[in-house]
């Protein structure tokens, strides 16, 4: 089964002649343990797909389904559980709350995930270690590097175990080198975790590591090439 | 708990900003505790001085003035041996006075004084003494004619003990008298009025003065409980009939307790206009906090949060503002009551220079705060309340954020 669908999915900003179709009718889908890259240049909508892919927008039309599931009508709350509990995030900026530790930034998401906070501090530990900052788990974000960032962000975003591990621009703010170790781990855990990698990307190091790529252009899906691993 | 965390650290972020707002908070459960104690410690230093001045009940022939120094000796009443013996069941301890309006003349100088003529067997048990500051003694009964003066006679006439004054009066049948007495003492007895104007005759020497021998102005008792006071006077009234009136020390001080309910109305109008205050500086900086950290929002609400948990982590921060900054005004002003109730505060002081004081105000020199530790608790409770309400509207504007739009925000 899919982990993730896009029937016809569309979305519109304004109307009239303010009209933007930031994404129109767009179709996709991604298979389990796919890692798979959305490419194509600034406004082409590439955010807008992430956006509805990882519930964190509706579309104007169209249905999103996550896990065989229809999102369509479900309330903002029935959303939030989904992506809680489903769907993973790594962002440009890393977005770790400054005022916590590594090992608190992880476990944060297992706890709004529902877990208990007495098995969420052990997990969120495993987590860390497992992208090689096991000895840094009380440093908060500003006493760790651009890459060591990206790290605790991906282990907050596995943590959870999430079927499906959205990255928007990994390695835009890393240089090229932090950016391929941070590659490297994506790709070794994407192995492992079998949970389907969805990146947005410039970065052609991104590119040429993955699997798939799909290419938007002015909303519209205009080339999905599926490539050997 | 995570998420308590996250809120107590967030305070910390933008420390100067968030105390600020927090001495609001504050200023206004101080107020609202030292205007408590302040205010509520007036109204006991009332009760207690008139209780002190004129016992829990007082029979006065009707129409009596109930202040000043204006004491008519044309109205004096006799007590049946059925009053007595009414008065005997129905109180803890009773005695009778008879106070008049004499001028006292120490040479070329006089002055109008209340002279209070008391029975000094059972004056002394409704009136304890043990407050009372006595140089010299009181006068002796059986020996020569004396006078005790209070201290504000005293420095006024300058007399001093040994020296002999002469009390000038009109009596009962409208008379002119008068007698030379000797001052045994001088007598400060914490009730301001009565320190400024007072002076006191045993009955054995002023009934031959005034010509009030087996009469009486005034009867003083104490019950076994003040409260019970208000029902007694309602039986004293049916017993002694419509010549006299009988007053409690509840109807007496009554205007001045309202007067006191309106200070208090008035600290806790000062002190809920400084919490409105600290609410609004609340309210704008739980927004700028919301509106600095939109990424973190959109971020937590990506991992999963909900919007119910934005809000609460918003409250809680306007929660914590709300208990460190009632915590802290509380113990400010619960120290100053309790100081205040441990030491008092002395009312001349307060009030002006002793010779100021023109009023007949049942208050003693030594005003007592009321401490009430559980009034700490609900001030410091309605400082959270106030600040967790005042969060509420940044709180959820914050929550309403669109996700997609919030995690890519710039700082």
């Amino acid at each position: 089964m899919a982990i993730c669908e896009l029937e016809n999915a569309s979305r519109h900003y304004g109307s009239g002649p303010t009209l933007v179709k930031a994404l129109d009718d767009f179709s996709v889908t991604f298979q389990p343990g796919e890692f798979t890259v959305l490419s194509g240049p600034s406004g082409s909508g590439k955010t807008t797909a992430l956006n509805l892919i990882g519930l964190l927008d509706n579309p104007t039309s169209g249905v999103v389904k996550i896990d065989g599931q229809s999102t369509a009508g479900l309330s903002s709350r029935a959303l939030t559980e989904i992506r809680g509990h489903k769907i993973g995030f790594i962002f440009q900026s890393f977005n770790l709350v400054p005022v916590l530790s590594a090992l608190e930034n992880v476990e944060l998401a297992l706890h709004l995930s529902g877990l208990d906070e007495g098995v969420t501090r052990e997990l969120a530990a495993e987590s860390l270690a497992e992208v090689g900052l096991g000895d840094l788990l009380d440093r908060r974000p500003n006493q760790l590097s651009g890459g060591q960032q990206q790290r605790v962000a991906i282990a907050r975003a596995l943590v959870k175990k999430p079927k499906l591990l959205i990255a928007d621009e990994p390695t835009a703010n890393l240089d090229s080198k932090t950016g391929n170790q941070v590659l490297d781990l994506m790709a070794r855990l994407n192995q492992e975790h079998d949970a389907t990698f969805l990146f947005s990307t410039h970065d052609p190091m991104v590119m040429e590591r993955a699997r798939r790529v799909v290419k938007i252009l002015d909303g519209r899906l205009v080339e999905d090439e599926k490539r050997g691993a | 708990m995570l998420i308590l965390k996250l809120a107590t650290r967030n305070l910390f972020r933008q420390m100067g900003r968030n105390a600020l707002s927090m001495v609001s908070i504050v200023m206004g459960v101080f107020v609202i505790v030292a205007g408590r104690g302040f205010a509520m410690g007036l109204d006991e230093n009332v009760y207690r001085a008139q209780i002190n001045d004129a016992g829990h009940t007082i029979i006065v022939p009707a129409d009596y003035p109930k202040f000043g120094i204006d004491h008519p000796i044309d109205e004096l009443y006799t007590l049946s041996e059925s009053d007595r013996s009414w008065l005997d069941e129905n109180t803890q301890v009773w005695t009778e006075r008879v106070v008049s309006s004499p001028r006292l003349i120490k040479g070329l100088d006089s002055s109008r004084v209340r002279m209070v003529a008391y029975d000094p067997v059972t004056d002394p048990v409704v009136f304890p003494r043990d407050e009372w500051t006595l140089e010299g003694s009181m006068p002796d009964p059986q020996g020569t004619n004396g006078i005790v003066i209070s201290t504000g006679v005293a420095d006024l006439l300058q007399v001093s003990i040994g020296e002999v004054v002469v009390v000038e009066v009109r009596t009962a049948d409208g008379a002119l008298n008068a007698m030379q007495l000797n001052v045994t003492g001088i007598i400060d007895t914490g009730a301001m009025f009565f320190d400024k104007v007072g002076v006191m005759v045993p009955r054995s020497v002023a009934d031959p003065l005034l010509l009030s021998t087996g009469k009486t102005s005034h009867v003083h008792a104490r019950l076994d409980n003040r409260d019970t006071a208000p029902t007694w006077a309602e039986q004293a009234s049916a017993v002694l009939g419509d010549k006299v009136e009988a007053r409690t020390w509840l109807s007496t001080t009554e205007t001045l307790i309202e007067a006191g309910k309106m200070r208090q109305t008035m600290f806790n109008f000062i002190g809920f206009a400084l919490l409105a205050m600290a609410a609004a500086g609340i309210a704008n900086t739980v927004l700028m906090a919301a509106f600095e950290r939109v990424r973190e929002i959109g971020t937590m609400r990506a991992l999963g949060m909900t919007r119910a948990g934005v809000i609460t982590m918003f409250a809680a921060e306007g929660g914590w503002m709300g208990l460190v900054g009632g915590i802290i005004g509380a113990f400010f002003g619960g120290l100053l009551t309790w100081y205040y109730n441990a030491n008092g505060i002395d009312m001349y002081a307060l009030m002006g220079a002793k010779a100021d004081l023109s009023s007949d105000y049942p208050v003693t020199a030594l005003l007592y705060f009321d401490f009430s530790p559980s009034f700490l608790v609900v001030s410091v409770s309605v400082a959270v309340v106030v600040a967790i309400l005042a969060s509420l509207y940044p709180a959820i504007l914050a929550s309403q954020m669109q996700p997609a739009d919030a995690v890519r925000a710039e700082q």
